[in-house]
């Protein structure tokens, strides 16, 4: 095998957008990926005649714009068709449907609550807000030994003047977000059970609590409720694999080899310093820095032998938490089903759809999942992708795609088997069902993944699709593990690209353009 | 401000204190609204400071929640819980010289035995070397693994200290005074060791079901730490903000340990009598049966209180030690105020979880697996924390927990005068303010229920119950005065902690409205017997007063 001056483990978006930046930067890359495909979880497969199905996410949250640029992504066929919009239908058969359009989302919320509406502007004026003070460099305790007198002074001093140009409340404002429920946060703001769901709703998919759990507010940063807070949001026209696709082009083309099958077993370090990798085939690669797009806790415990190393380390990334609360659904229909509540266009079905009446409703689902039963509601977001891209589906038939959250890694009632497979689609289909009379005879087929599938197919840990649970306390105790490259106490030349190391956790692939553009720097540099 | 040697020699006590006090004037520099620890501990420095104070409290009694005593149940009087955590700093009783009003102390603390569905038991006692051997039985690694556990968490309890006697900062920016004060915080800060910072912070925001789960194996002992954490709170372990209130409870233990002085004598109803005779010597006014109706406020400033039966008070300093919003809504009047403060005001949270059953027993019951030795200390039922968990989820949908936590103490074996009957008192955790059908129709059902639950651990109870009473967090609520009838006044959570307590705009002790300043647990540092928030208010007020003359 060939020597590299980088290699990366794993060929997810993260993993080869890093690729596509190093490579561009006159490195040779190397791309060692376990399964035989690339696109790590953000992949689609063939489902029966002419279906593709998502095996993955159906969207993409906040992808960078500038990644897209720089890569050239769109030469390579990547085509995002933007979201149309997001519907929420409440048991009485109300909907509320917003979009990228403050005016037309302002009248929407005006059919419930006049104030509501006004009151969504200030909402999304003050998240901008919180979202720019969150961006700040903030200071840092403990993460390396500048501390005391004159660190707080200066650093917490300057970072507060900072603050302070955001307004009087700034600060206040930030601590509120960061330190209470989405649903206190929200109550704040809104009085229309059905808006503060609605409003809820992106938040909660994937995360490992309820809107009533403490600390919950700041996940809203995550959300893209206008275009000044995200990057592109939308449908990759053809399927994830066409991003997968583009990417694995524009690596190729700027050098980068790309290894299937070739799962990597360790990283060889010699007296701290990155030597190479080891495959499970005993093969072994030399290269300068290895960058990693497993997880955290993957990446310290699986690909390293710490014996002689931080013992500390290695506890912190035990201790560090992935949950996996998320299922697919991937559904093959006959036709468009009919929802008799909703308007038939392409706003509403094209676009993404929960079907929950008030935020109590997410809450108990929570407390199902946590108490490791399937929930008798789980909650849902749902899609008909082949409204807006045709392609997806044979002519005139549809795929719908469905996240249902709160699904448990691990039941108490025993393995998930068939049976327990086929009650949880059930409960699924008969979920949206009760919105559309002929929905289930228009069936042909559908396919299930439950959480545990992904850390099978995927690597993800527990199934955990965003690489490790974003609490308030794993936000501070990961980013006091992980330097700022993301890089690993005492292993110099390793750095982690996964999702943790931004705390958007969407796909926006920064992770991997960020790590890469500092490593070309660190190069630079010496 | 008097003179200090002449304070010392004052040592005559008078015996008025808890029968309604003959008013001497009308007229006074500050009013404590409210006797409980906080109140009184308040009124002492402010009186020591100089000041004429007034203290009003509306029950007969004084010490508010700390001292439990209901005049109109007197088969069951005296249920303090004073012997399980009183935590009135060693500085608060040297300042206040409460030794030399008789209050004792004796050098151990409380043993908390738990037990579990199964008969299992653990105890934590005061010496760790009792802790260990107990936790040996279930779990050798987790013996090894308790003083660890108990020597870093203590350590970060003793650096934090410094953080709960002043006011937080207002996080109010761009005056100069909060970014002075914000400064004087962080100067604080730079005193800490950055690890044990470092520890702090992550640990401070984390769940407690995280840091026992990570290090112990031993359910019983998970859960039992957890007790600690989640009690007087309103979520379960696995939430944020959970291990705050369990390091909370070691920095007070702290405080309340850093002379050695160990527990009070006679337990808080000898701290309170304490409190009450020290103030009284400091000349404190002391009212009981003296109900606050209204603050009465003009051009934005305080005039004084009215009091039920249509007596009038006038000062200039009001301090009252209700919660934030019985004080604002209900005695200040929301008019006075802007209507965004008011709107946030509304939203602070402050429903109690708690319900305490006190049950007169003809005798004193079994419980599986102890032996009555174990009596003494108190018995915690929480045994694990899936079940801890699910407990608090029922308070969401208004409902109580089937299966709830609970801490079980017997004071009739504590209590001098021996009698015949002995007395159980019960905290039940997880029990909804707002019940689904309301208290009215569902307050039997539950009383029957909680009485099985307890049955399935002291299977004789049943047979031994000559009376029992009930208090639910409405009832709490009517007892005390405290809206929502929460143990800390005000939830004690992440968003309503430090300088967010119980709002910004409050946490600094004052309010809006000039001369108007609250001392009660819905201020920092939250509740508890302590004595802290009484001690922070009166500190502001002495600033205040210096920065005026
Ligand atoms: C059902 C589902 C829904 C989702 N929904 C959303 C959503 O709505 N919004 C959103 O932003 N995100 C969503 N995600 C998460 C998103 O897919 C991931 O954040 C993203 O795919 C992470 O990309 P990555 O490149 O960092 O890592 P991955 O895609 O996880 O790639 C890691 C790669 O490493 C490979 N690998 C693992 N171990 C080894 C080894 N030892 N040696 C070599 N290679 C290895 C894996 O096979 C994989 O290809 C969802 C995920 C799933 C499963
Ligand atoms: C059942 C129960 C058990 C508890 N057990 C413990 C324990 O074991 N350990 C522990 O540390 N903490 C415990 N607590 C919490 C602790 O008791 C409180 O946090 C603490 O007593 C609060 O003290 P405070 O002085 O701030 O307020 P309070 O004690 O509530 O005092 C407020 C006072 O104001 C009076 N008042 C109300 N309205 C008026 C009015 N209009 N006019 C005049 N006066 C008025 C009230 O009568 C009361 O005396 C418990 C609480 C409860 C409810």
């Amino acid at each position: 095998m060939k020597d590299y001056d980088i290699a990366i483990i794993g060929a997810g978006h993260n993993g080869l957008i890093a690729a596509c930046y190093l490579a561009k930067a006159g490195f040779s890359v190397g791309v060692f990926e376990r399964n035989k495909e690339v696109g790590g979880a953000a992949v689609t497969r063939e489902g029966p005649s002419g279906f593709t199905y998502f095996e993955g996410p159906h969207v993409l949250t906040g992808f960078s714009p500038s990644v897209m640029r720089e890569l050239d992504l769109s030469q390579y066929g990547l085509d995002i068709i933007p979201l149309p919009g997001r519907t929420t239908l409440n048991a009485e058969g109300q909907f509320l449907t917003t979009n990228r359009d403050e005016r037309q989302s302002f009248s929407a919320i005006k059919y419930f609550s006049l104030q509501d509406a006004e009151m969504y502007r200030v909402f999304l004026r003050d998240l901008t807000r919180q979202k720019r003070i969150a961006a700040l460099s903030q200071p840092r305790i403990g993460s390396d030994q500048r501390f005391g007198k004159r660190y707080l002074r200066e650093d917490v001093g300057k970072w507060l003047g900072q603050v302070e140009q955001f307004g009087k409340d700034a600060l206040s404002e930030s601590v509120r977000l960061w330190t209470s429920s989405c649903a206190d946060y929200l109550q704040s703001y809104f009085q229309e059970d059905i808006v503060q769901a609605h409003i809820a709703s992106p938040v909660f998919m994937g995360v490992d609590k309820g809107p009533f759990c403490p600390a919950t507010a700041f996940l809203l940063l995550r959300c893209g409720f206008d275009q000044s807070l995200h990057g592109a949001q939308g449908f990759v026209r053809g399927g994830m694999n066409r991003l997968s696709h583009a990417l694995e082009s524009a690596a190729k083309d700027a050098g980068v080899d790309i290894h299937l099958r070739s799962e990597v077993i360790e990283v060889q370090v010699e007296k701290n310093k990155v030597r190479g990798l080891t495959l499970i085939d005993s093969t072994s690669v030399k290269a300068k820095v290895v960058v990693s797009s497993l997880d955290l806790k993957r990446s310290v415990m699986m690909l390293f032998d710490w014996k002689d190393t931080e013992r500390g380390v290695l506890e912190q990334a035990r201790n560090y938490k992935l949950e996996g609360t998320l299922a697919k659904l991937n559904i093959a229909l006959d036709g468009l089903p009919k929802f008799p509540n909703l308007p038939q266009d392409s706003t509403v079905l094209g676009g993404l759809m929960n079907f929950v009446s008030n935020l109590f409703e997410i809450e108990a689902a929570y407390d199902a999942w946590r108490d490791q039963i399937v929930p008798s509601r789980p909650f849902l977001e749902i899609t008909i992708p082949s409204v807006m891209d045709p392609s997806l589906a044979p002519t005139g038939k549809h795929l719908m795609s469905v996240y249902v959250q709160y699904i448990p890694t691990k039941l108490l009632s025993g393995p998930w088997d068939t049976a327990a497979r086929e009650r949880l689609a059930t409960i699924v289909i008969d979920q949206i069902a009760a919105h559309s009379p002929d929905f289930t005879k228009r069936i042909e087929d559908w396919s299930l993944s439950v959480p545990r599938d992904f850390e099978d197919k995927f690597s993800l840990t527990n199934g955990d699709v965003f690489h490790g649970q974003l609490s308030l306390s794993q936000i501070l105790s990961g980013s006091a593990l992980l330097g700022s490259n993301g890089t690993l106490p005492g292993i110099d030349g390793f750095h982690l690209c996964s999702p943790v190391t931004t705390e958007d956790r969407g796909m926006t692939g920064l992770p991997g353009a960020r790590i890469a553009r500092r490593i070309a720097r660190g190069f630079e540099d010496e | 401000m008097s003179d200090q040697s002449q304070e010392d020699d004052f040592f005559e006590q008078r015996d008025d204190i808890g029968s309604p006090a003959v008013v001497r004037k009308w007229q006074y520099d500050a009013i404590v609204v409210g006797g409980g620890h906080n109140g009184l501990v308040c009124a002492n420095y402010l009186a020591k400071m100089g000041l004429e104070v007034v203290v009003v409290e509306a029950r007969g009694v004084l010490g508010g929640m700390a001292v439990n005593t209901t005049q109109d149940h007197g088969s069951l009087e005296s249920s303090d819980f004073a012997h399980l955590i009183s935590g009135i700093p060693g500085f608060i009783v040297r300042d206040l010289k409460l030794n030399k009003f008789g209050l004792r102390f004796s050098g151990h603390g409380t043993r908390t035995v738990s037990i579990d569905e199964e008969g299992r038991k653990l105890t934590l006692s005061p010496t760790l070397e009792e802790s260990r051997e107990s936790i040996e039985r279930l779990s050798r690694s987790d013996a090894d693994k308790y003083s660890d556990f108990t020597d870093h968490w203590t350590k970060v309890a003793a650096a934090l200290k410094r953080f709960v006697s002043m006011a937080p900062p207002p996080l109010e920016l761009g005056s100069h005074t909060s970014l002075e004060s914000l400064h004087g915080w962080l100067e604080q800060a730079a005193r800490v060791s950055p690890d044990i910072l470092k520890r702090a912070q992550s640990g401070l925001m984390a769940p407690v079901a995280d840091i026992v789960e990570d290090l112990f194996e031993t359910d019983l002992l998970r859960g039992t730490l957890a007790f600690d954490a989640v009690l007087g709170m309103n979520v379960g372990p696995r939430q944020a903000g959970t291990m705050l209130s369990y390091l909370q409870r070691l920095i007070q233990r702290d405080l309340a340990m850093q002379s050695n002085v160990g527990y009070p004598v006679g337990g808080m109803t000898a701290a309170i009598n304490a409190l009450a005779k020290s103030a009284q010597a400091r000349n404190v006014e002391i009212m009981t049966d003296a109900r606050v109706t209204d603050i009465r406020i003009s051009d934005g400033r305080v005039h004084g209180v009215d009091l039920e039966g249509g007596m009038n008070l006038d000062a200039k300093i009001i301090v009252s030690s209700l919660d934030p919003k019985q004080t604002i809504l209900s005695l200040a009047g929301v008019r006075h105020f802007d209507l965004e403060f008011i709107q946030k005001l509304r939203a602070i949270r402050s429903n109690g979880a708690i319900a305490k059953i006190d049950l007169q027993l003809s005798e004193l019951p079994n419980i599986t697996g102890l032996n009555p030795d174990e009596f003494r200390g108190r018995i915690v039922i929480s045994p694990d924390i899936d079940y801890i968990e699910r407990a608090s989820a029922a308070i969401k949908y208004g409902e109580y927990a089937l299966a709830p936590i609970a801490e079980i103490v017997f004071p009739s074996l504590f209590s001098e005068e021996a009698g015949e009957t002995h007395h159980m008192s019960a905290i039940i955790q997880y029990v909804p303010y707002d019940i689904a059908g309301g208290w009215v129709t569902k307050r039997d059902q539950f009383e029957h229920h909680i009485l099985n639950a307890l049955k399935f651990y002291a299977p004789d109870l049943l047979n031994k119950v000559l009376d029992a009473r009930i208090m639910t967090p409405a009832d709490i609520e009517d007892e005390f005065g405290i809206w929502g009838g929460n143990w800390h006044h005000t939830e004690f959570s992440l968003d309503q902690f430090g300088p967010m307590r119980s709002m910004p705009e409050l946490a600094q002790n004052k309010t809006p409205i000039e001369g108007l300043y609250l001392c009660g647990a819905g201020t920092h540092p939250g509740g508890g017997l302590t004595g802290l928030a009484g001690h922070n208010a009166a500190r502001v007020i002495s600033d205040a007063v210096k920065r005026r003359s």
